[in-house]
């Protein structure tokens, strides 16, 4: 069809990973030149075009935010399906492995991140979009440091009431314990939980609470955030996973686990790390925190990105992480 | 922050799908003049030279112009077009009922399928089978996930690939914004803020609230409204027509505390989907603002604002009085079809493009196509263009000539057409 972009006009480069249900391509344009990433997407010829793919394209022509991933195209043939991405170099696990010291990065650059995460949490909550899948496997990172949500394979739209959806969402690592108690009800909520996990680990180069199991994840939550009661959490006994035999563990103060952030960095993840998903900070709120003061002191007025300070971008102005293109190995992310 | 105004104008729905009547009509005209076109080329190209011809009427060999002889069908006019697709909406409709889908997915539908034929015209593409279609892909977006074979049970395809074989087609005529904004959460929002109010008779809002989204089931799916008006007028449109002191109540009290900058710059704009009566194409969303001392000055403009918002749902409200639920009856009402809809199917019947009627031959054909080109597809990649129009020919017999001239002509498939900028906005 006269004017559309066809598979055609991509040159195919290098895999790139797997994705929750497709492949992920390096690619180019070759009118243009431009790198993309391109999603292909195994078309089922039994049910058609797959749900999540519905899905996440339904969501992504929405959701248009310098800290999302753009989807600039969907090519659609008779035989696959494939969604154009604008091209990120790599995803945050790859960048903590291979920037940080011993994964663990340095505080500016985890500001900036944690910043831009936020921002893109923000923007989705409004336009009444849950995640419910952030890792650092999703959080895509460009060499200008640039830090955008990949991977919206498992998000979906909300409204009120929200109390269908599945619980069976969110990798373990990241999942709110209201998630983990079986709770349907969830909101925004489950999302800030995950961005204080990954702002956690980001310090310390670690997973704070690498679960095996819903259950041992419940456990790892416990004993660093204390085990809840009926009484410093109305309700929990109401939950489908509510035990009477859970061993009961003491608050540990999050500054003697994670003694490498500053008093202001752990009043925030303290606010994000709320067992009670109403007492969570929300987005728009965390993104006004103190912690962030000396960030936004100097671009009161958002920055546009000008080709000409091509590393200046809003929100993290002091910080210049190096070039990913030096990293040697690109291969084995699929964030998209 | 960005206010609900500004967010709806970043929408799909708004971005891509909303227009004026006036737009709406011309890339309709445009639509149907290219099915025409074409349709009209490919039976004339099939004709066989001798026979009904003889020797007078020699079909023009450059085929420019192809000969309206004797053998070529009468075709739909645009407006005998927007009849059947309002006929086939409501068959959607009580599809979607015999299901028992929910009204989301229903309206989801509806929108979809009305979507569809604003670029496709319903000589190209045979609606009987889109509707079942777009019901289909309407839960998928929707994230009511039905298994294919249930879904084809329900609506007695027994072959999968019957409703699989739209799917490719209906994504694509959709532009793959497939999110759409209903009115039914905003009427939720409504009641319950009117609920609030002291003096409201509880049994007078439930009979509204019924009312209201009775209408927003059918009305507004039937006729353009969701091309014109945003949620939230569609909704007070709706709630106007089941209770009209109810709107203006809830009105009132929405823009007397009204926010100046947030509401004042969405009068204007190009894009701007409101018929010339309306003007204000904003999301009339509540923005509470505390009492200041430019209470006085947010009033006036507040109310400004009001008079442009009214004529926005008054217009819409004309529109959805024209199809009042009670017209569901009309439009399945055996005489009114035998008299209006019956002919208009004969018509179609006659006129449709045989090289499109049947969706899987169609696909079949497109995927042999598709299979054929794997090979040569990495070294021609540059030359796309070309390429889709010689695997357009491949597929449907057409001569290079004629796929090269429609390309001349432009406005194909209402792109572009009637000098309306890119009425879809940037390319995907």
């Amino acid at each position: 069809m006269d004017g559309k972009r066809h598979a055609a006009s991509f040159q195919q480069l290098e895999k790139l990973g797997e994705g929750t249900y497709a492949t992920v391509f390096k690619g180019r344009n070759r009118q243009t030149g431009e790198l993309v990433a391109l999603k292909e997407i195994h078309l089922d010829s039994e049910e058609g075009t797959p749900s999540t793919a519905i899905r996440e394209i339904s969501l992504m022509k929405e959701l248009k935010h310098e800290n999302i991933v753009a989807l600039h195209d969907v090519i659609h043939t008779e035989n696959k399906l494939m969604l154009v991405f604008e091209y990120m170099d790599g995803d945050l696990k790859k960048y903590m492995d291979t920037h940080g010291e011993r994964g663990a990065l340095k505080p500016h650059v985890i500001k900036s991140f944690m910043y831009q995460l936020l921002r893109g949490i923000d923007f989705c909550h409004k336009n009444r979009v849950l995640h419910r899948d952030l890792k650092p496997q999703n959080l895509l990172i460009n060499n200008k440091g640039q830090l955008k949500l990949g991977d919206f394979g498992l998000a979906r739209a909300f409204g009120i009431p929200v109390n269908t959806f599945s619980n069976e969402v969110v990798t373990l690592w990241y999942r709110a314990p209201d998630v983990l108690l079986g709770s349907r009800t969830y909101n925004t909520s489950i999302d800030i939980w995950s961005a204080g996990c990954i702002m956690a680990e980001m310090f310390s180069g670690r997973p704070l609470f690498p679960g095996t199991t819903n259950e041992d994840q419940i456990i790892r939550i416990f004993r660093i955030m204390g085990t809840p009661t009926e009484r410093t959490w109305p309700g929990l006994s109401q939950f489908p996973e509510y035990k009477t035999t859970w061993q009961m563990y003491s608050t540990q103060p999050l500054s003697t686990i994670l003694p490498q952030i500053d008093p202001l960095g752990i009043d925030l993840l303290q606010r994000m790390l709320q067992l009670r998903p109403e007492l969570r900070i929300s987005a728009a709120d965390a993104l006004n925190h103190q912690w962030f003061a000396d960030l936004i002191g100097q671009s009161g007025v958002p920055v546009q990105q000008q080709s000409s300070m091509s590393s200046q971008i809003p929100g993290q102005p002091q910080m210049m992480p190096p070039p990913y293109g030096q990293v040697p190995s690109q291969v084995g992310y699929g964030g998209y | 922050m960005a206010t609900e105004d500004a967010r709806y104008r970043q929408t799909s729905q708004y971005q891509l799908w909303s227009f004026s009547p006036a737009q709406l009509a011309a890339m309709r005209e445009t639509t149907n003049a290219a099915a025409r076109a074409r349709i009209a080329e490919r039976l004339s190209y099939s004709q066989p030279p001798s026979a009904a011809a003889s020797s007078t009427n020699t079909p023009d060999p450059s085929g420019s112009t192809p000969a309206p002889g004797p053998q070529l069908p009468e075709f739909l006019t645009p407006a005998e077009e927007a009849q059947l697709v309002a006929f086939f909406t409501s068959e959607l409709l009580r599809a979607g009922d015999h299901a028992e889908m929910s009204d989301e997915i229903k309206a989801t539908a509806a929108v979809f399928f009305r979507r569809f034929y604003v670029t496709n015209s319903i000589m190209t593409y045979p609606p009987q089978d889109m509707l079942i279609v777009a019901l289909f892909f309407g839960c998928k977006a929707e994230g009511s996930f039905v298994s294919i074979s249930e879904f084809g049970r329900t609506f007695g395809k027994e072959h999968p690939e019957e409703i699989l074989a739209g799917e490719f087609l209906l994504c694509q005529g959709l532009r793959f914004a497939l999110d759409v904004k209903h009115p039914f959460r905003a009427l939720r929002g409504a009641i319950m803020e009117l609920a609030t109010l002291p003096d409201i008779d509880p049994a007078r809002l439930g009979a509204a609230e019924a009312r209201a989204r009775e209408i927003l089931r059918f009305s507004p799916l039937i006729t353009d409204a969701y091309f014109h008006f945003t949620p939230s007028q569609i909704m007070l449109a709706a709630l106007s027509l089941a209770d009209r002191a109810l709107a203006e109540r809830f009105i009132t009290k929405t823009f007397h505390y009204v926010a100046p900058p947030s509401a004042a710059d969405n009068s204007s704009g190009p894009g701007t989907p409101v018929p010339d009566s309306g003007g204000g194409g904003g999301t009339p969303a509540p923005s509470k603002k505390s009492r200041s001392g430019e209470d006085n000055k947010a009033e006036v403009i507040g109310s400004q604002v009001r008079d442009k918002v009214l004529g926005a749902i008054e217009a819409c409200r004309d529109m959805l009085s024209r199809e009042l639920p009670e017209r569901r009856e009309h439009w399945t009402n055996k005489a009114v079809i035998k008299a209006q809809i019956a002919p208009l199917r004969k018509k179609l019947k006659a006129c449709r493009d045989p090289d499109r009627w049947n969706l899987v031959e169609l696909q079949r054909r497109r995927r042999e196509q598709a299979a054929r080109n794997v090979d040569s597809e990495d070294e021609d990649g540059g030359r796309s263009g070309k390429g889709s129009l010689d695997a357009d020919a491949a597929v449907f017999g057409e001569p290079l000539g004629a796929a090269k001239r429609r390309k001349v002509e432009g406005g194909r498939d209402g792109k572009g057409g009637g000098g309306l900028g890119d009425p879809f906005g940037p390319p995907l």
